[in-house]
């Protein structure tokens, strides 16, 4: 019942794309207010028709209903409530019911909330959207319907992999969809702008809180996923330059690229087209990646099962950038509205700006080369390859360290041109911060590589305090502000600044995180029980081999007394584990936290009588800093998303430094 | 020529820079058995992988050392490979294997890597649709 009801509502979902379309590109040719009203109430339909969809396969989930073949192949009886609704998202149908339902939100907050501030673009703005909708509802009725039937009717359900069953992978797929998906409203605003031949930048500022939101939650989404392959899947890193996990950083460098150029259009209206092409770029790089990972196409861990949506995910893609990049070509150069500036100095902060989005946009074409590669040389030359680690590793490093430059230095210097006397004034505490901090890494490290990023990340960091300070003592001579009032009043009167320059200091520290592992240290060994061995500053003693066979698995344990000097750390347990219904085992890693650095060690191979183990070792300074920066960036953000748009703002343009 | 096409030009410039000097240390060349048999010149000793079964009974523990040795077949040829560590946890004999290393000339292949293709989805050991509980495997 409740299964036909969901088919249904995926058909009704289907129409009424197709209706909404019609309706608005007919309203926006002939000028007929009522059919883009209209177009809008269909959007504002599809949403309530998918979140009916998404209630009845959660509940489906919920009751065991095990005659909806979706619900039977990912879930079992024992799965507590929690996973059982996260198994929603743990296969291709239900995650991409998942990615329409978000996109008819978006879509439908995006047209509600901008309908009276661009009611010529209006139309084309949901149409847009419906076109989008239409193409998912296709997808998801005639080739992925989450609410197919199973007869004859199971006893039991299949279950969900073990490795997913962890509050991290409850969250992570709903982030990263979000981010996807929610870049679709700049991509909209965009097109609708090219259709329109609108350069003004109030699309810019209308769409500029959707695309910070998208990006927090994308960033989320991708940290949260390394920090579950950290503690999940047992090889000692949180990034392996997989093809899933290039899928979403390319979308993350476009959008990244695109927040910073549209600041330029704000307030300087440059790079207009520039913008446009990131908006288009991002949109399809995420749909591209999703296609890339579903279709079977590249094999990768992660992989979904093969499955026939890989042609309409390709044609989609091909589809909407044909479309999208030739009215690029037509309408651009036919854009009216106020003419282009030119960039005035080379030395400022819209050119600082164009170049780290040079390299942004360089970063992306290295990792989707590297990406597919693989399939071209297959294809073209008959020759089968793998790109690994090294390829990313040795063409981004040098960007990465390049990007913190060019961070810290835009930050500080001046729109239009900066004077000698002000790129000393701004930039010579932060370099001179800088430059102690290079010393003092090189004393400690004698690495090059590291000592660079460190001197680097010490200049971001210290740019945020000099600015800080500088802005409170403005604000003491000239309002006679005691310091406290001055410090509260710089972080609450310039949000997006500072929000910015506080994000600036999470990426620095994640940066700082990530050069840590230069200093990785990894052994393999052979322990009997009894034994102590040593990994680092560490002595690790062997103390017992265990066996459990409680909560529905079989698991293998070793279990290990941690010392430092003399000290005791406590006790760590790492496993093996085997799952009923599975034939893999999975890794549970015995972890130590530290700021400084982690421990981590991995039950490799063991004798089942226990006589030996053999024990993998990583000792990873610097790790928690990815996670410390992820938490300052997030906190970042959020400031600068509280601020106001320029153009909505009273402040006149050119007073911010 | 405008500013424009001078940064177009470098970022261009840069991009072919940095993906060519990766290609000089990331690309790995995949072959099976026979492929590698046939290899010559140069080819030997660049950093290679070679894929296949593990074929059964060849695996061979040192007892009190992490070394492996074992057989990757296609089928028609194989190629002896050495190993020292921990394979990864789904390693077994009669199961797919692709192991990364060098070819050496004297005719074993010494992998430093040992990887294995992960299910590509989550599949239960026994039939839904039978209705059976799975029976617990105790390995």
């Amino acid at each position: 019942m409740l299964a036909d009801l969901g088919t249904i509502g995926l058909m009704a979902a289907l129409a009424l794309a197709a209706f909404g379309l019609v309706a608005a590109a007919i309203g926006q040719r002939r000028n007929r207010p009522a059919l883009i009203a209209g177009s809008h109430r269909a959007l504002y339909a599809i949403a309530g028709v998918l979140t009916f969809c998404m209630v009845a396969l959660a509940y489906a989930f919920l009751a065991r209903d095990y005659s909806i073949s979706f619900v039977a192949r990912h879930s079992n009886r024992d799965m507590p409530a929690a996973y059982a609704f996260s198994a929603l998202w743990g296969g291709q149908e239900g995650s991409l019911l998942l990615w329409v339902w978000l996109q008819s939100l978006y879509g439908a907050l995006a047209v509600r909330t901008t309908r009276t501030a661009l009611p010529q673009l209006a139309g084309s703005f949901a149409a847009i959207f419906h076109a989008i909708l239409l193409f998912f509802s296709v997808t998801l009725v005639f080739a992925a319907d989450p609410f197919s039937r199973l007869f004859p009717l199971p006893t039991d359900g299949g279950g969900l992999n073990p490795l997913l069953q962890h509050p991290l992978m409850v969250i992570h797929p709903p982030m990263l969809y979000l981010g996807f998906v929610g870049t679709s409203v700049p991509f909209a605003f965009a097109l609708a702008a090219l259709m329109h031949k609108r350069v003004d930048p109030l699309w810019i500022h209308l769409s500029r809180k959707w695309t910070l939101f998208c990006w927090m939650c994308l960033t989320t989404g991708i940290v949260l996923g390394g920090h579950w392959a950290y503690l999940e899947l047992g090889w000692g890193g949180y990034w392996a330059w997989d093809p899933v996990e290039n899928a979403s950083f390319m979308p993350w460098l476009t959008m990244t690229a695109y927040f910073h150029s549209t600041m330029v259009q704000e307030r300087r209206r440059l790079l207009a087209g520039w913008n446009v092409v990131l908006a288009i770029l991002s949109y399809t790089l995420s749909v591209f990646g999703t296609f890339l990972t579903r279709s079977g196409v590249i094999s990768s861990v992660h992989s979904f099962a093969l499955s026939n949506i890989g042609p309409f995910f390709l044609g989609f893609v091909a589809l909407t950038l044909v479309v999208a990049f030739g009215l690029f070509i037509v309408q651009f150069s036919k854009m009216k509205g106020p003419r282009e500036e030119q960039i005035e100095h080379p030395v400022s902060r819209e050119s600082a700006i164009l170049i780290n989005n040079l390299f942004l946009v360089s970063s992306t074409f290295v990792v989707l080369w590297g990406t597919i590669f693989p399939v071209l040389s297959e294809a073209f030359q008959g020759k089968k390859l793998s790109v690994g680690a090294p390829f990313f590793n040795s063409a981004l490093a040098p960007v990465g360290l390049a990007l913190l430059f060019l961070m810290g230095t835009a930050q500080v210097i001046p729109w239009r041109k900066a004077s000698a006397g002000r790129l000393v004034r701004n930039l010579g505490i932060p370099v001179l911060a800088g430059a102690a901090a290079v010393a003092a890494a090189w004393r400690v490290t004698q690495h090059p590589t590291f000592s660079a990023g460190a001197g680097l990340s010490a200049f971001v960091a210290a740019g945020l305090l000099w600015d800080v300070a500088v802005s409170i003592r403005a604000r003491r001579r000239l309002h006679g502000e005691a310091t406290p009032d001055a410090f509260v009043g710089v972080f609450s009167r310039q949000r997006r600044r500072v929000g910015g320059f506080v994000s600036h200091v999470g990426i620095a520290l994640i940066g700082l995180g990530i050069m840590g592992s230069l200093f990785n240290e990894e052994k393999e060994m052979r322990v009997e029980p009894g034994q102590t061995v040593s990994a680092g500053r560490y002595s690790l003693h062997f103390k017992e081999f265990v066996r459990d066979h409680q909560s529905g698995y079989f698991s293998y344990g070793a279990l290990f007394d941690v010392e430092n000097d003399g000290k005791a750390l406590g006790q760590l347990r790492p496993e093996r584990r085997l799952y009923p219904n599975q034939n893999d085992p999975t890794t549970e890693v015995g972890l130590l936290k530290g700021l400084g650095e982690d421990l981590y060690i991995v039950l490799a191979d063991f004798d089942r009588e226990g006589k030996w183990v053999v024990l993998k070792t990583f000792v990873k300074p610097l790790v928690s800093l990815v996670w410390l920066g992820w938490l300052v960036l997030l906190v970042g953000s959020m400031w600068a998303f509280m601020g106001r748009s320029l153009a909505l703002s009273p402040r006149p343009t050119g007073t911010d430094r | 020529m405008s500013p424009r096409w001078i940064a177009l030009a470098i970022a261009a410039a840069a991009i072919l820079f940095l993906v060519y000097r990766g290609t000089e240390q990331g690309l790995v060349y995949y072959y099976t058995p026979t492929e590698i048999h046939a290899l010559t010149g140069t080819d030997i000793e660049k950093r290679i992988r070679v894929g296949g079964l593990v074929e059964g009974g060849s695996l061979q523990r040192t007892e009190g050392s992490l070394l492996l040795k074992f057989r990757i077949s296609d089928g028609a040829q194989a190629v002896d490979v050495l190993f020292s560590g921990a394979p990864p946890d789904l390693f077994q004999e009669g199961r797919g294997a692709i192991a990364e290393g060098q070819w050496k000339p004297e005719g074993v292949f010494e992998a430093d890597n040992i990887l294995v293709k992960h299910s590509e989805e989550y599949q239960p050991v026994y039939d839904a649709s039978s209705g059976s509980k799975p029976p617990y495997r105790e390995p």
